[in-house]
């Protein structure tokens, strides 16, 4: 893989807003090259890199996904036909007393797949949650959320578009 | 030296580009090598999961940055802000505390 490929795979990963991207795509490519220099290697410094998906879902926004799950939400609601489930939950195995998840939404689109929870937490005021998505196969990646004063609601992005997942809400102190 | 898990070196990722960058101004490249230097080796990060710290703090406001062209590369350079700075001190004492609290456990053992 030439930098140029990885740059492209990374372009088409990232999941952020047109100036974000060209910043972190020009930051990357400076990298990249400084480290194939020192190293004599391109292949080795996109090894030690990390593949475009891993990068890419580091930089994963919340304000995006606020967006697209506002559109996808809202072609859901103009579409009347689309497939979505609304259904009262009670929290999810693992979930500390601390956050009750409310209610449980799944909305899907052609453009994004996102999980929306509604929960509420109350007792112990923390700065973040963590979210787990649990795709079946128990995918390790963990999104910080802000919580807000009042009842919250996290969107949560999947970086795998036609695919849905579960997401478990949890409290990190 | 033994390897630091890569999970367990995550949690700490903040607190050691802060101090990396203490009294500094590196771009994403150098501070790698810093922390690579600085730690003799052990913390040997993917090197991709520095530049979502460095975005992520600053936009929290601990740390500044502005582009920079030198001998023909352009890059961009970071440095700890006054928050930043106020914050490194806090996360040091932290840690700190932390370190000794698990060394004591340790050495008992």
């Amino acid at each position: 893989v030439t930098i140029e490929e990885y740059l492209r795979e990374l372009r088409a990963a990232l999941r952020v807003g047109p100036l974000r991207k060209r910043r972190i795509l020009q930051e990357v490519e400076g990298h990249l090259r400084e480290a194939a220099h020192v190293e004599g290697s391109e292949d080795a410094a996109i090894k030690r890199f990390g593949t475009p998906d891993e990068v890419a879902s580091r930089f994963a926004p919340r304000r995006k996904s606020l967006v697209l799950a506002a559109l996808a939400t809202a072609a859901l609601g103009l579409a009347g036909g689309l497939a979505y489930s609304l259904t009262s939950a009670s929290p999810p195995h693992g979930v500390p007393a601390a956050i009750k998840v409310i209610r449980r939404q799944r909305v899907e689109s052609d453009v994004v797949s996102v999980d929306i929870g509604v929960v509420d937490a109350y007792g112990k005021r923390v700065p973040h949650a963590n979210i787990l998505p649990d795709d079946g196969n128990q995918k390790p990646d963990t999104y910080r959320v802000r919580l807000d004063h009042h009842k919250k609601i996290y969107i949560v992005p999947i970086p795998h578009p036609g695919r849905t997942m579960r997401v478990l809400f949890y409290f990190s102190s | 030296l033994p390897r630091i898990a890569r999970e367990e070196l995550k949690g700490h990722l903040d607190l050691l580009v802060l101090a990396s960058m203490d009294g500094r101004q590196l771009h994403g490249y150098a501070l790698i090598e810093e922390l690579r230097a600085r730690s003799s080796g052990t913390f040997d990060l993917p090197e991709g999961t520095v530049y979502p710290a460095l975005h992520r703090l600053e936009r929290a406001g601990l740390l500044s940055s502005r582009w920079s062209s030198e001998s023909g590369r352009r890059r961009r350079i970071y440095e700890l802000t006054r928050k930043g700075q106020e914050s490194l001190s806090e996360r040091r004492t932290a840690w700190r505390e932390f370190a000794q609290g698990v060394d004591l456990v340790v050495q008992q053992t």
